[in-house]
């Protein structure tokens, strides 16, 4: 487990601030001490993971991990998805063989992706991972009931978080998005201009989506896009350990392993008059994307992905979502730029509103883009606070 | 007016898919419909974005088979380009397409499908922890064939869900030749896995043999990209030929606008694509392994096409059985396996030519490929600035859409008779996996969600709800 994890930081406590209402978690008792063997066994597997022979794989089986003191009672675990692309369940599955091992820790309450169980009613659980942003109403209701019944609720991925990709809709009136799938895509046949709009059977869309924290009261989140499994399964551990999951609050460009020039305080000078987006520049593979003068979101980004895009000789997307200590993404990334890149030239070049808030418009604190409105008291006026 | 029954996941628990049956007046099954509860809006929110991060945008169609929105999107952009990418891109993108095609049809076939055949009837242990318990030694191989997939596609795409590699005019890193030895090693040991699997399964195939032969045989057209005549996951013409065999139409994928039209209806967010000569129903098409493998002459790789024969021999030429998706799965793993393998030994996938730069333009262009789920269209318009101004997906799932509808009628039709509004568990199962063999991805579909919760409910001439069946 790299050292990230283990530091101690604010983190935990700034996001607390951010929450109106929020109680002290106590994660209860009978849980802890539960099994403390698991933080060791589970990090001599992941060594094993590392080990590129496959054929020689000894997990150990459910009954030894079990043998330890009969624990009172499971923690019971919820996992669902709302408006997202299931990529956060699956991430879970990309645990490969400690998949078994991690999830026979939990007593499965309900899980679509890996369980198939008769209920009808949402189940009483101490911890719900929700993926997905709240995209139609249906969500909304599902995600209260949800918060009603967990004892922790736990946004799982960027768009559970800051809204996601999903959330890039916000930029536009919901009609218009409607309107633009169901009869304006080159290939509908839809003379009749008909829409899905049938609200007994379908639920209606929400005019913006919107991350899980602002429908209910959340315990921790768990960014990403995808989260990095390692990431989930500390978080699990840590909470099963009855200790406070933690998350790194350092920016990307910390974590990134290419080379970069230091900037000192009061350098006034751009790394570069030119901007190149990624199809025009040559990509050098171990220099910095931003002193290339192309587009890379790491400065506004929090770290812990383990730079897997900036490695791959992509730049920054921002998919982990702002640090906490800044105010939010977009804006904390035009300060960033500011010193470092021309950023008239920026603008010219590149989408900066779906590149600096592609992953968190809807957490942020600028007003929504509402056509039809005069401005933002008007829309307010008509439409209540709360949009 | 009539009755209808509902499936859908219980009360009001996530937006999944859910089935209603509608009954006419004397308690006849009319019509079925399978509802999709969620839209996101890729075709309105792409607009204004630059084309060049539309394959690090639409990966988030779904989390499932990323890799085919990455991919079909950075060859929508090389179209739109007008650049022919240089071989070794080509090759590593492929590559990357058969570690996918592996992760995705081991995730469906062993997480979601084989629990159906173990446990009839055992609901609590229909999951993969309950196989864990009456089977560890095909949960390990589940789990293994899953990771030498996914383990390959963290190493080609940078990330194994949702990947960043390709992007318009090739790709941004070529492999090293460490990372072609590892791979060899994963996708041999994929090769092994899914043979052994595949004759494991053979056994449940011959076992059913009279169920599967009359459980929802549909009468559709089958569309799928061949190359040469051979079944293609990458980069081919499109192949549209009937119930019979015929081929309709081969054609180059950029005028897919000329062959292919969606419905709308107003009872889901997804909509129903057909063949537009034949018009709306006549012109339904299926996607996917069975339509890939019905719409090819053969399969290039040996392992694979030998599989084919038999399959062949077992059931006919062209099947349209609805089961047999799952069969023609396991079959595909094989292939991409076996593929992948062929593009590990090509001396053309580690050069220094694996990117061509380009000036930023305007334009139009299409991309398609075979997802896992089938034929995936990709369709950007942009302006000289690149920014993109329409943009149209096709996913997947879409294709399967109107005969999953269908597959469900015809299921529902056998079991449910005059008077009868009790839907039993056994009818219930049945209907839902009739929607599990076509591997709906709802998320990707309605660029929407969701595994099979399900929640079924039946209503009457009047439009009541009479009788109501959940699961999730």
């Amino acid at each position: 487990m790299s050292e990230e994890y283990n530091q101690v930081d604010d983190f935990f406590e700034a996001e607390k601030k951010n929450i109106d209402n929020n109680e002290e978690i106590e994660f209860p008792k009978e849980y802890q001490d539960q099994d403390e063997s698991y933080t060791n066994e589970s990090e001599s597997s992941s060594e094993k993971n590392d080990d590129a022979d496959f054929g020689n794989e000894e997990e150990p089986s459910p009954e030894e991990s079990n043998q330890n003191k009969a624990p009172t009672r499971k923690p019971r675990l919820l996992l669902t998805a709302l408006g997202g692309c299931n990529g956060c369940h699956i991430t879970i599955l990309d645990l490969h063989e400690e998949l078994i091992d991690v999830l026979s820790k939990f007593e499965i309450v309900r899980a679509s992706v890996i369980a198939d169980m008769n209920r009808t009613e949402i189940p009483e659980c101490d911890i719900a991972l929700i993926e997905g942003a709240v995209c139609n109403k249906e969500n909304e209701e599902v995600l209260k009931e949800i918060r009603g019944k967990a004892e922790m609720l736990i946004p799982l991925g960027s768009c559970a978080c800051y809204g996601g990709i999903p959330g890039l809709r916000n930029y536009y009136e919901i009609d218009s998005v409607i309107k633009e799938a169901y009869i304006d895509a080159p290939s509908n046949v839809n003379k009749e201009e008909k829409l899905p709009n049938d609200y007994s059977q379908i639920p209606e869309m929400l005019k913006h989506v919107k991350p899980v924290d602002k429908v209910v009261n959340v315990d921790f989140m768990i960014p990403g896009c995808p989260p990095v499994p390692r990431v989930i399964k500390s978080a699990l551990v840590d909470i099963l350990e009855g200790k406070e999951p933690r998350l790194p609050t350092k920016n990307l460009c910390d974590e990134c392993t290419r080379t970069h020039a230091e900037i000192k305080p009061g350098d006034r000078s751009f790394f570069t008059f030119k901007i190149d987006t990624v199809i025009e520049s040559d990509l050098d593979p171990d220099k910095c994307f931003i002193e290339q003068g192309v587009l890379c979101m790491g400065p506004a980004t929090r770290s812990g992905c383990e730079g897997r895009c900036t490695s791959a000789g992509m730049p920054c997307r921002g998919c982990m979502g702002p640090n906490p200590e800044a105010i939010e993404q977009g804006s904390e990334m035009s300060n960033a730029m500011a010193p470092m890149l021309p950023i008239g030239a920026l603008i010219q070049k590149e989408d900066l509103a779906g590149t600096f808030y592609r992953y968190a418009l809807p957490s942020s604190i600028l007003p929504k883009v509402v056509k039809g409105y005069k401005d933002i008291r008007d829309y307010k006026k008509r439409n209540g606070n709360n949009e | 007016m009539n009755k209808t029954i509902n499936i859908a996941p219980t009360s009001r628990v996530e937006g999944h898919g859910k089935v209603s049956l509608q009954l006419n007046e004397s308690g006849e099954l009319i019509d079925a419909r399978f509802h999709v509860m969620e839209f996101r809006g890729f075709e309105k929110f792409c607009q204004g974005r630059k084309v060049w991060e539309m394959p690090r945008i639409t990966t988030r169609a779904c989390g499932i088979c990323p890799i085919s929105h990455h991919l079909a999107s950075a060859k929508a952009c090389d179209d739109l380009f007008g650049v022919q990418i240089p071989l070794t891109a080509q090759l590593t993108r492929e590559l990357l397409h058969m570690g996918q095609i592996v992760h995705s049809h081991a995730l469906h076939f062993y997480y979601l499908a084989a629990p159906d055949f173990l446990f009839p009837g055992l609901e609590a242990k229909r999951n993969v922890l309950g196989v864990n318990e009456k089977s560890p030694d095909l949960v390990k191989q589940a789990i293994e064939l899953r990771k030498m997939g996914q383990e390959s596609n963290q190493i080609i795409g940078g990330k194994a869900i949702h990947p960043v590699t390709a992007l318009p005019g090739g790709i941004s890193k070529p492999l090293t030749h460490e990372e072609v030895q590892t791979l060899k090693g994963y996708f041999q040991r994929a090769l092994d896995l899914s043979l052994s699997g595949l004759s494991l399964a053979k056994n449940i195939f011959d076992d059913n043999r009279e169920f599967i032969l009359n459980y929802a045989n549909l009468n559709t057209n089958f569309l799928g990209l061949v190359k040469k005549g051979k079944m293609e996951m990458y980069d081919g013409n499109l192949r549209l030929i009937n119930p019979h065999g015929e081929t309709l139409e081969e054609f180059n994928p950029s005028s897919y606008l000329e062959h292919i039209g969606e419905r709308t209806e107003d009872w889901s967010w997804l909509k129903f694509p057909f063949y537009k000569k034949q018009g709306w129903p006549d012109g339904i098409y299926r996607v996917g392994p069975l339509a890939r493998i019905n719409a090819a002459d053969e399969i290039s790789t040996p392992k694979a096409n030998e599989l084919l024969h038999e399959f062949r021999e077992k059931y006919g030429r062209y099947p349209g059985h609805t089961l047999l998706f799952h069969y023609a799965r396991l079959i595909e793993t094989v292939y991409a396996a076996e593929r992948a393998l062929e593009i590990l030994d090509d001396s053309n996938l580690i050069t220094n030519n694996f990117r061509q730069k380009l000036k930023i333009q305007g334009g139009e262009g299409v991309g398609v490929i075979e997802a896992p789920r089938g034929t995936l269209i990709h369709h950007y318009e942009a302006d000289d600035t690149g920014s993109i101004t329409k943009a149209n997906l096709i996913v997947s799932t879409i294709g399967n859409n109107p005969s999953m509808n269908q597959a469900v009628l015809e299921v529902a039709k056998d079991h449910i008779k005059g008077g009868e509004e009790e839907l039993s568990e056994e009818v219930f199962n049945r209907i839902e996996m009739a929607i599990r063999a076509h591997d709906p991805c709802l998320s990707c579909a309605t660029h929407a969600i969701g595994q099979m919760p399900l929640h079924c409910t039946v209503y009457n001439h009047e439009g009541k709800k009479v009788s109501e069946h959940v699961k999730d």
